[in-house]
């Protein structure tokens, strides 16, 4: 069968023809058509729309972003994207470098997250497996040895997030580390800030590529009169957090701190200036005067203690009544034993 | 059942030859003319364009090419269909090539020398100009269409596939043209004037809610200037006004 047919239309994949029977058809598109010309073709030539098929490239386009889009989404909200299976908290310690431990129910490191380049430097793979206090010591000792805690940049900001609530709670998390850190301490004077933080969070921290800690301060923030930026934040010493009140501190407490502090850079004064005497004098000084010398910054500093003690009491009650979970800690200073090591 | 169906084709089709290849002469004319959609189809893909007109270069070609293959099959060259395919897209292969060299067809890589630049103009402007026309025209008529909202697509989809239907259908759009008074009306209410057609034409309204838009297209074409559509149609059943 040869149709014979003047051409009306010429479409992407087609052309509209009207035969001399008066024929409405599609043909297949071919080269040359040009519309008004008048051609011959056979049945072979009719068009035919794939079952199924669909013609509309901007259909298709349309739905292959919403499956590659639910396919890319899907992973960001489920949070076992974010935390290994057998994470049963995420305890992220902060100075300048921020770090997160995945810990399970015995409080022992299943991963260790540098958060970022700073972090790296202080952390080891060797951790995993160890106790969450010890690896925090470990953090804290690097962080001294790095220069990133000094004397006067000594805070830090331990967070604590507690995902399967029937196996672990933030407290005893908490305990363990301040134990620890009593225990392992040669973590002189630090200025430990610990804050809780809750699942939902951890979802928009990740997303944000900051710590559980640092994003907690962030909200934090947002409700006091503080306005700042997550961004900041997240490039933020917590050392200028505290100095800059983006932490909030009870104003008692900060007076603690600043006189602990002068304390510190007194002795430390007066234990460099000994040395340097001690230096001089090489042969003339006995041990025994340098040895009395020492002893008396100890006696004062014990008394010191005692009285520091009996202050925190009634602080800790104070802190008890505290809204959410911000508390404040001192270390206190493990005697110039230390200092002679 | 089929598998012995094309067995008794193809020995039919090899006695034919033979009888052919002896001389029978009438044989020779009745296989062409069944041939023929083959012939166009295979010349037709194989220059991927759509043969114009049977006076065209490429369709006698390809007819020569077949008359050549029924005289040099041999059944020891495999079946006379894929052996005709070959011969012909072997010939039309060669005139491509030779027509390269002298038509006034010229493709985009040569139109850029200068020299055959006055050649392509002065054959093909004749071509060009009325080809223009008749695509003004169609545009015109496509415009027209979309007044009624109707579209070229829609036509081929709902136009009728019976020949009688179409006859009808034609009938009836050559009477609203000829009538001065139905044009005015369809034009200005942009709807068949269904009634009054019904009572002049004895044409039941089912009919006309069928087969509307061809009548509609028919109609705008009788008023166009698509001496070439008109033509069809008036050659076409129902189409004549003394017809049926």
């Amino acid at each position: 069968m040869v149709y014979r047919g003047c051409i009306l239309k010429i479409e992407k994949d087609f052309a509209v023809v009207v035969t001399n029977t008066m024929e409405y058809f599609k043909i297949v598109k071919k080269e040359g058509l040009s519309v008004g010309s008048e051609i011959i073709f056979v049945k072979e030539d009719l068009y035919h729309e794939k079952k199924g098929y669909i013609r509309n490239t901007k259909v298709m386009a349309a739905v292959l972003l919403v499956m590659v889009l639910s396919v890319a989404l899907l992973g960001r909200f489920n949070l076992s994207n974010y935390i290994s299976n057998g994470a049963v908290a995420i305890v992220s310690v902060d100075i300048n470098p921020s770090i997160e431990f995945e810990i399970d129910g015995t409080k022992k490191v299943v991963k260790v997250l540098p958060l970022n380049e700073d972090g790296e430097a202080l952390i080891d793979k060797e951790m995993v497996g160890m106790d969450v206090d010890q690896a925090i010591s470990i953090v804290v000792k690097n962080g001294i040895n790095n220069q990133y805690i000094t004397i006067e940049k000594n805070s830090v900001l331990i967070s604590t997030v507690v995902i399967k609530d029937e196996k672990i709670n933030r407290e005893s998390i908490e305990k363990t580390i301040k134990d620890g850190m009593t225990l392992h301490g040669d973590e002189d004077s630090l200025n430990i800030v610990y804050i809780g933080g809750n699942k939902e969070d951890l979802k928009d921290a990740r997303k944000a590529n900051v710590s559980i800690g640092k994003y907690e301060v962030f909200k934090e923030s947002e409700k006091s009169d503080k306005k700042i930026t997550l961004e900041e934040i997240k490039g933020m010493k917590v050392q200028e957090m505290v100095d800059k009140k983006v932490l909030k501190i009870e104003e008692k407490e900060e007076k603690k701190i600043r006189i602990e502090k002068k304390k510190e850079e007194k002795k430390s004064l007066k234990i460099q200036k000994e040395k340097e005497i001690s230096q001089e004098n090489k042969g003339e000084i006995s041990q025994e005067t340098v040895e009395k010398k020492k002893e008396k910054p100890v006696m004062e500093q014990e008394k010191k203690n005692i009285k520091d003690d009996k202050d925190n009491k009634d602080d800790n009650d104070k802190k008890n009544q505290q809204k959410k979970g911000i508390e404040k800690d001192h270390e206190k200073e493990k005697g110039s034993k230390k200092d002679k090591d | 059942m089929a598998g012995l169906l094309n067995l008794f084709r193809k020995n039919s089709l090899e006695k034919r030859l033979e009888k052919i290849h002896k001389g029978d002469q009438e044989e020779r004319e009745k296989i062409i003319e069944e041939y023929i959609p083959f012939i166009i189809k295979t010349v037709s893909n194989k220059i991927n364009r759509y043969i114009e007109s049977e006076n065209s270069e490429e369709y006698s070609i390809g007819m020569e090419a077949f008359n050549e293959a029924i005289d040099k099959y041999q059944s020891s060259r495999g079946s006379f269909i894929g052996f005709a395919e070959l011969v012909i897209k072997s010939r039309i292969t060669d005139y491509l090539r030779k027509s390269m060299k002298h038509s006034a067809t010229i493709s985009i890589s040569q139109m850029e020398e200068d020299e055959n630049h006055g050649i392509q103009k002065q054959l093909s402007m004749d071509d060009f100009t009325d080809n223009f026309m008749l695509r003004d025209e169609i545009e015109k008529l496509q415009q027209g269409l979309d007044k009624f909202h109707i579209t070229f697509s829609d036509l081929v989809r709902e136009a009728p596939k019976h020949a009688d239907t179409r006859a009808n259908g034609l009938r009836i759009a050559k009477y609203i043209a000829d009538s001065e008074e139905l044009k005015e009306e369809l034009m200005r209410k942009r709807a068949l004037p269904t009634s009054k057609l019904v009572s002049e034409l004895h044409v039941t309204e089912k009919i006309l809610k069928r087969s509307r838009k061809f009548i509609i297209v028919t109609v705008l074409i009788l008023d166009s200037d698509l001496a070439l559509l008109k033509d069809y149609i008036s050659r076409t059943q129902g189409g004549v006004t003394n017809g049926i």
